[in-house]
């Protein structure tokens, strides 16, 4: 909400966002839904998805924020040494 | 032969105008300083000195310097890279013999080591932890040194076209090392003077900070398995 208010989030992903969360809300009180699936996957208790399912999601997005974080390191270098390779101070 | 001697600095206006005098004295013209975002006066003091400066607006490490550096040097038609210390612990008399074999085309790159040569002044704390260094950067990059931690480097354009630095910070040492195993760089050790004063001693890495390179050496290998 507040990424909406100050205009970082267009508004498809607004929406896109705003659904993922919905849904996953829904799913978290659905007591139905988490105990079946906790069933097909051999957990004894609904709630040990969403704490399982959780970790494994939240590992995912760090290793692909670091991944993103190097990349864009890498580019910051990459425009650093091409400005100061391309304006050299010498003497004439 | 068009020899490019290139000397990373950050905040080493203090030393820095000395050993480009004196490398221009011994015949290296083309000395290029990269100012690695500097607080200091770096880059006005190596530009007064003669060298020419090369700026990184934004401090991004050794690594980067020599980076830009090398691709300097490369587009200005060097034909021999020298990498080379701004704090005065390397001997511009030792170019001359890290050149020759190059020259003489018995090898692609030369390393400096200060264990076949001299290290003058080297407190016992350092001394432990290059000599460790030796096996971490065995087991990372399969090379055996006997000082892998030696910024003195030589190379011929076709070296210094093969070795890609990604590493900003300090992990570029063992990088390179690894670069000339992968790539199959001819490389030969020559034995080099380090002296150790007191500045320099304060300006080089702390054996500590030494520890943490190790792990991140280690972690960007894992990660690039």
């Amino acid at each position: 909400m507040i990424q909406r208010k100050n205009k970082n989030f267009s508004f498809n992903e607004f929406i896109f966002w705003g659904g993922i969360w919905i849904v996953l809300i829904a799913v978290s009180f659905s007591k139905p839904i988490l105990t079946y699936a906790a069933g097909i996957l051999g957990f004894s208790r609904g709630v040990d998805i969403l704490i399982y399912g959780g970790i494994i999601v939240l590992f995912y997005m760090l290793y692909r924020l670091y991944a993103k974080v190097d990349k864009q390191q890498q580019e910051i270098t990459e425009l650093v040494n091409r400005i100061a390779v391309d304006n050299p101070k010498k003497k004439k | 032969m068009k020899i490019f001697v290139i000397i990373p600095g950050y905040n080493e206006g203090s030393a820095i105008g000395k050993v480009i005098k004196d490398l221009i004295k011994a015949g290296y013209t083309n000395v290029i300083v990269v100012d690695d975002g500097s607080k200091d006066d770096t880059g006005k003091v190596a530009y007064d000195s003669g060298a020419t400066v090369l700026t990184h607006i934004i401090n991004r490490g050794q690594g980067a310097a020599l980076k830009t550096g090398n691709l300097y040097a490369l587009e200005n038609d060097a034909e021999i890279i020298v990498h080379f210390d701004a704090d005065g612990q390397m001997q511009v008399s030792d170019i001359k013999a890290m050149c020759k074999p190059i020259v003489d085309n018995k090898v692609d790159m030369t390393i400096g080591s200060r264990f076949l040569g001299k290290a003058e002044n080297i407190d016992s704390g350092k001394k432990i932890m290059l000599k460790l260094a030796r096996f971490v950067v065995y087991i990372l990059y399969g090379l055996w040194l006997t000082d892998s931690q030696n910024g003195f480097r030589v190379m011929n354009r076709k070296a210094a076209k093969k070795i890609e630095i990604n590493s900003d910070r300090m992990e570029h040492a063992g990088e390179i090392l690894g670069e000339i195993k992968k790539k199959k760089i001819r490389f030969k050790e020559v034995p080099v003077t380090i002296k150790y004063t007191d500045y320099s001693m304060g300006k080089g890495q702390h054996w500590t900070r030494s520890f943490s390179l190790g792990v991140r050496m280690l972690l960007r290998w894992i990660l690039k398995r």
